[in-house]
């Protein structure tokens, strides 16, 4: 039996040594697919920064800067303002003062049901145990907190080859496509469904207002001003198909989004720039990944577009 | 509690301990004490009825050995109803009742159903079973009475085999749990390497597999074509690799404790007709339909037509045990007409055998069959079968298209399809190597250093590849 017991703990050993190597391995050389890696790096005297879904994630590229100004983008898709919050209250000592924070706000951000109730809310979840502290984090668990953040190799399943094999990644390739290859039609018309109308109507088929995340945008706004930065709520541009998909879909819905920050900009005071109608992107495929996604093109003109806006 | 939880690795470590530290006189204390404590992790209320179960058939068996042969038959039917009749109550009542219903409304009956809403207890479907043939066994004199309750108790519920068998035949696991017996090490080697078999076919294969299974088979009405048979072709791994895998660890965990269960499975999808697919297949409750049902009737020793009949009959029955609907009637029913057709054209299927195409062929047909029949098994009601069934050829006129459209729907990139790929080889390469001789025999013929890493890679592959975020539960618990 003794000799039983010693080739288990033999075993368990070698196991472990195995599984604790590949996950130093993976943690540097894994897959990015959560676009968390860049939390690793934040600069120091952060001057211009986005928060934002992936309306920010992929519509803010500050390559043409480098070297002007220290920027950030802190966008995460399917990211909305309560998130947007904890990120800023986490990272916000990285700013310099005076920095300007852009706050994307898309369609789905102040609407709809919470986002521990949405489908797949634990598997989005997951990316904010590697980034925020634990009590930052919505429904932690520590068997999570284990899987993701410490041992993120027990959750990369077939990540591990990916990562093993280096090939260019299915997002960047996307990022840096037309829209005019897909679907346009298609695209539109699901992801304004998508935004308008799923998880955003009860039963009555009334707008659902969600307060929480709509006071966590208060909270961003207010915290802007107490560390001295400047907020931005950023409309980002989409094309022309989206928008009229949009009215579409919805007539009035446009109504109560530009009344909700209407009522969010007199409040506050914070400044406002809509870019979902700008005619510099409205017709031009080019610039993007699909009806509502600028694709990296168009990331770094609206950029450029926006910092001339605001230094007016 | 189940296999693939953080309770169980703690449980298990424990009973094995205490089990070989304990004279052999209190084991069975132990064995009844864990299985119990086993069993209420799920629903502590149900443990009466196990037990309930437990006490009746002890009882039984005793006064059959002291009755003549009228009180037996008494004895016997009581103990039929009370094991059979709970076993009714709880997984068959409403189906009954709501199938009366709807055939008293085609005489403008109308009834108002009561219906039980009854948790189906965990392993009902597999102790009552037990049990049954341990007084049945009495009965035919095949074996004598236990006396001491603990004993029989341990047998009962006994936790490796407890909720998704090996049914157990008492002259085989009883006189194991009575015997006294001293620590094997090869024996608790092998139980080891079971476990972990079991672990990387249920949370590394049927874990990953039920992902997409569950997800097309919940919402089929947006998937066609090429998806659906994917679909239904990972179904078929799926619950081979989580029941056998259940088995594996049962047991493998049954090993350390110096106990022997019965083979439940022998490389079934390598089978080349479907009486050898039934003799490869959940093996000890296919025994059991044979020894307690299909003999019973007259099994083959009688006319062409009543075999037939028995065939069918048992079948059918066989189809039930597994759930309370339609579905399970039908995938039955279809098995037992396959064995009839089977035996009724034995000549020339042995004849094209006899190459080794025909045996290709033949191979195929029975896999493809047990796909096909597995639909009805996995879908919720008949109607969903037919719809995968009528639709699974969907777009099959334009071949290229029709292969990507499944491959695209189905929501995998080419990493996720190579390591469906590299699970599908490594459990098929280790089946056939079992098919033609036992894979850890075979293993252990080999250097000690190439079986450690051997052991060691499956370890590291069961750890990185299982499924987490919550053990799910094995397929055969539903039963």
């Amino acid at each position: 039996m003794k000799k039983f017991l010693i080739k288990i703990l033999i075993y368990i050993f070698c196991v472990g040594l195995l599984i604790t190597s590949i996950n130093e391995w993976y943690k540097n050389n894994g897959t990015d697919s959560d676009n968390t890696r860049k939390f690793q790096s934040v600069p120091e005297n952060i001057q211009i920064c986005n928060l934002g879904s992936s309306h920010g994630l992929y519509g803010f590229c500050y390559e043409d800067f480098e070297g002007q100004y220290t920027c950030f983008n802190f966008g995460m898709s399917q990211q909305r303002p309560s998130y947007d919050l904890k990120i800023f209250q986490n990272y916000r000592q990285a700013l310099q003062e005076g920095a300007v924070v852009f706050i994307p706000i898309s369609h789905f951000s102040l609407f709809g049901i919470s986002d521990e109730s949405y489908p797949g809310f634990e598997s989005k979840n997951k990316r904010y145990y590697k980034i925020l502290p634990k009590e930052a984090v919505k429904n932690y668990h520590f068997d999570t907190a284990l899987y993701t953040k410490y041992f993120p190799v027990l959750s990369a399943y077939e990540d591990i080859f990916r990562s093993a094999i280096p090939l260019q990644e299915e997002e960047s390739k996307e990022w840096s496509s037309m829209s005019s290859y897909i679907d346009l039609e298609k695209n539109v018309l699901m992801a304004s469904e998508r935004y308008i109308i799923a998880g955003q109507l009860d039963e009555n088929g009334g707008r659902i207002y969600n307060q929480e995340e709509i006071n966590a945008l208060y909270q961003i706004i207010e915290l802007c001003k107490e560390s001295n930065v400047r907020p931005i709520l950023v409309t980002a541009p989409c094309l022309s198909e989206y928008t009229d998909a949009v009215r579409q879909i919805a007539p009035d819905f446009e109504k109560e989004f530009y009344g909700l920050l209407e009522e969010i900009v007199n409040r506050t005071g914070v400044e406002y720039y809509d870019y979902s109608y700008d005619e510099r992107f409205a017709h031009h495929y080019e610039l993007f990944m699909d009806g509502d996604h600028l694709n990296k093109d168009g990331a770094k003109k609206f950029v450029r577009i926006l910092i001339q806006d605001i230094y007016e | 509690m189940l296999f693939n939880s953080f309770a169980y690795i703690f449980f298990l470590p424990v009973v094995f301990v205490l089990y070989w530290l304990l004279p052999h006189k209190y084991r069975w204390f132990l064995l009844l004490a864990a299985s119990c404590y086993f069993y209420m992790s799920w629903n502590p209320k149900y443990i009466f009825l196990i037990l309930g179960v437990t006490a009746i058939s002890y009882c039984s068996a005793l006064a059959l050995e002291k009755s003549g042969s009228k009180g037996k038959k008494i004895i016997l039917l009581f103990t039929a109803v009370a094991c059979l009749g709970t076993l009714f109550l709880f997984k068959y009542f409403n189906f009954f009742l709501e199938n009366l219903c709807r055939s008293l409304e085609l005489f403008s009956i109308r009834l108002n159903p009561v219906t039980l809403r009854l948790i189906l207890p965990v392993g009902i479907s597999f102790y009552t079973f037990q049990a049954l043939s341990y007084v049945i066994d009495v009965y035919r004199g095949d074996i004598r009475a236990e006396r001491h309750f603990g004993y029989y108790a341990a047998f009962i519920t006994f936790f490796p085999q407890l909720v998704a068998g090996p049914i157990e035949r008492t002259s085989h696991l009883l006189p194991q749990i009575k015997s006294p017996k001293s620590f094997e090490e090869p024996k608790a080697m092998d139980g080891l390497k079971m476990i972990l078999w079991g672990y990387f076919k249920k949370m590394v294969v049927a874990d990953t597999l039920a992902l997409y299974v569950d997800k097309i088979y919940g919402g089929l009405e947006s998937y066609n074509g090429l998806t659906l048979a994917i679909a239904a072709f990972f179904f078929v791994l799926q619950i081979y690799c989580d029941f056998s895998g259940y088995s594996s660890i049962a047991i493998g965990t049954s090993k350390l404790m110096g106990i022997d269960l019965a083979t439940n499975f022998a490389s079934p999808y390598f089978s080349t007709s479907i009486k050898e697919f039934w003799r490869r297949w959940h093996i000890s409750l296919s025994s059991w339909f044979r020894d307690y049902v299909y003999i019973p009737l007259g099994g083959s020793r009688c006319r062409t037509w009543k075999r037939n009949r028995n065939l069918f009959l048992t079948f059918l029955l066989s189809g039930f045990w597994h759930g309370a609907d339609w579905t399970f009637l039908v995938w039955g029913g279809l098995h037992g007409i396959a064995q009839i057709l089977e035996n009724t054209f034995h000549k020339p299927i042995e004849k094209i055998k006899q190459h080794k195409a025909g045996i290709f062929i033949s191979w195929l047909v029975v896999f493809a069959f047990w796909n096909f029949t597995m639909i009805f098994f996995r879908a919720s009601n008949i109607d969903d079968a037919l719809y995968v069934l009528a639709h699974m050829l969907d777009g099959i006129s334009s071949p290229m298209e029709y292969i990507h459209n499944g491959y695209y729907f189905l929501g995998i990139d080419k990493f996720q399809f190579l390591y469906l790929i590299f699970l599908i080889f490594i459990l098929s390469a280790s089946d056939y190597s079992f098919y033609k001789k036992c894979s850890f025999d075979l293993l252990h013929t080999k250097s000690k250093a190439v079986e450690w890493g051997l052991y060691i890679a499956l370890g590291v592959i069961v750890v990185l590849f299982s499924q987490k975020g919550g053990a799910a539960e094995f397929v055969y618990f539903q039963f």
